[in-house]
């Protein structure tokens, strides 16, 4: 019964999220399928999530998805039909998530190295996503029904500017939303969100909001773009390539890393719950890791505190602005 | 009721699969051992890794070992310094998070001595190092230009996050000063500058000892394309183990973002 439930949750954001990507779906049938489609378990897999489910279950798992293009070449289909699969698996991976009680999903959407491919297929990529950013603030209903809080992590002054403007109504809309949480890198690196992190701390310091002895490792977490969401405690990269490839750099360092062999349209439950596994099996190991990383956060001075509201509050009135900017 | 159920089978899940676990690792060290009787006959450690990395598409230039929550051996990781002079690779860094290493640091050399038999010349102490400071460079004998040189660095979990964090305030402090606008910050002067403060380029291929799979908070703003590739534990390593690690490294593929 509960199970039914929480499989309704995301299907739009999700199959919103799936489209940001995805390159030639008709407006109808991604609509058609967010509304009809259900669980797509077994009811082997659904008792095998029940078993799995007896264990700890990260809160937050972060999601590289990788190999759509290969995909698509092992296949013979073109590039934009692996990513087409790709988003749908997406969406199944997300329900996926709710079903084992994963509130808190972050996934590797665009990164800004990604700007590098060809001026078309980003340009594609740039269209399509303006579309679906469209689609979803026609159907904020359910969002605030469910509760899904939406944010997007990365420079968001890398992208057009309309999809500036979506993108900051969409994650306005959602901020008090607290059920479950799906993070966006979109036009985001690791490196980039170091040092933004960095040239924020240096700006504080200039204005006289920080001393120089206020910086701290608990500090730069906070100028973070994740700052509001807790470390991911699993890390699941797909398509056999064991790198990091500028992702989460700062938050990972004590998560359970998983690198699943497959490409991402053939990621199964089977493999979640494989990863998940794996996190059952090393948590206890990671939990002095992660203790020494909080001793090393460092004091937070009333300054800094200060500092951090401020940060926060002068973020989101970017986002206003750029909610209400006439484009 | 079914609850326990669920219970109960997720408890022997997991059981079977430590059996399992174990089974395999009493495998591993029963063909090790196999392999040990038979490493009698072989040829010269050296020659053998470095006419066999040829055979690799690359080599990495700076390999890492994480050596997560294991017990330190000496032994093993003065051996895994040894080989990559042998494979051409001229950075090895060793990582533990609890800075175990870095305090015993005059182990790993003594390891380092005796592996070589006293041939040291062609380690050089990364900048970080207690060593670096005792031990001059003087790579060249007599006028003669040793062929391969590796720089050894040992860092701990404060040279991460840590790391950026003091440069953070060092760019503050040259902000106060006027040296430096926070608009003109980004990720190319970070990086620089923690190359200035490092030594070392970023590594292309991290060694993670043991069942975990996780950076332990190795390094963060350096592994970006860090490849992670897992050793059942640096306990006993031996040259083929690391032979197979270079070449799974070496078939690697990198498209950077494309």
């Amino acid at each position: 019964m509960t199970f039914h439930c929480a499989v309704y949750f995301p299907k739009l954001v999700v199959l919103w999220i799936i489209s940001i990507l995805h390159l030639k779906i008709s407006l109808p049938s991604l609509v058609e399928m967010s509304w009809i489609r259900d669980s797509t378990l077994s009811w082997i897999q659904l008792l095998c999530v029940k078993i799995i489910k007896n264990g700890r279950v990260p809160k937050h798992v972060a999601f590289i998805m990788d190999g759509n293009r290969r995909y698509a070449k092992k296949n013979n289909v073109q590039k934009v039909e692996g990513h087409s699969q790709g988003f749908e698996k997406l969406a199944e991976t997300l329900q996926w998530c709710l079903d084992l009680g994963i509130s808190e999903v972050t996934v590797y959407a665009f990164s800004i190295e990604n700007f590098k491919r060809s001026q078309e297929e980003v340009d594609a990529l740039m269209e399509l996503s303006r579309q679906k950013f469209k689609q979803l603030l026609c159907e904020k209903d359910k969002l605030m029904e469910h509760g899904v809080c939406i944010r997007i992590i990365g420079n968001l002054s890398l992208l057009p500017q309309d999809i500036q403007k979506l993108i900051a109504q969409a994650m306005i809309l959602t901020k008090d939303n607290n059920k479950t949480f799906l993070n966006v890198a979109f036009a985001y690196t690791a490196r980039e969100e170091m040092a933004q992190a960095v040239q924020a701390v240096v700006s504080g310091v200039e204005d006289g909001a920080l001393r120089v002895s206020d910086v701290t490792q608990k500090l730069l977490s906070s100028c973070m773009y994740t700052s509001t969401s807790p470390d991911p405690e699993l890390l699941i990269r797909t398509s056999g390539e064991v790198r990091l490839s500028d992702y989460m750099l700062w938050q990972v360092s004590c998560s359970c890393i998983y690198f699943a062999d497959v490409l991402w349209p053939e990621f199964s439950i089977w493999h979640l719950l494989a990863a998940i596994i794996k996190f059952q099996r090393s948590y206890a190991q990671l939990v002095p890791v992660c203790q020494a990383d909080e001793m090393a956060n460092g004091s937070c001075s009333e300054r800094s505190s200060v500092f951090q509201t401020r940060l926060a509050a002068s973020r989101l009135a970017t986002l206003e602005e750029l909610s209400h900017a006439i484009s | 009721m079914t609850f326990s159920l669920y219970r109960v089978t997720w408890t022997l899940l997991h059981m079977l699969i430590s059996a399992l676990h174990f089974i395999e690792c009493v495998w591993i060290s029963v063909r090790k051992k196999l392999d040990l009787l038979h490493k009698k006959c072989t040829e010269d450690e050296y020659d053998f890794i470095s006419r066999y990395v040829k055979l690799f598409d690359k080599v990495p230039s700076h390999l890492v070992v994480i050596v997560g929550n294991e017990s330190i051996s000496y032994r093993d990781l003065a051996n895994v310094a040894v080989w990559c002079i042998a494979a051409g690779i001229s950075f090895i860094s060793f990582y533990d998070h609890h800075g175990n290493l870095k305090k015993n640091e005059t182990e790993l050399f003594r390891a380092l001595s005796e592996v070589t038999k006293g041939h040291l010349d062609n380690i050089i102490w990364g900048k970080k190092t207690k060593t670096h400071g005792l031990i001059k460079r003087n790579g060249t004998k007599n006028g003669v230009i040793s062929t391969q040189k590796l720089h050894v660095n040992i860092f701990s979990l404060s040279d991460g996050k840590g790391a950026l964090v003091q440069l953070a305030r060092s760019i503050c402090q040259s902000a106060i000063s006027g040296q430096i606008k926070s608009a003109d910050i980004n990720q190319d002067i970070i990086d620089t500058k923690l190359q200035a403060e490092m030594d070392i380029p970023d590594p292309e291929l991290a060694l993670i000892c043991g069942d975990v799979c996780s950076t332990y908070g190795f390094l963060p703003w350096q592994i970006r394309v860090t490849e992670f590739l897992q050793l059942q534990s640096h306990h006993n390593i031996q040259v083929k183990d690391f032979l197979l690690l270079l070449m799974r490294y070496g078939k690697c593929a990198q498209r950077f973002g494309k």
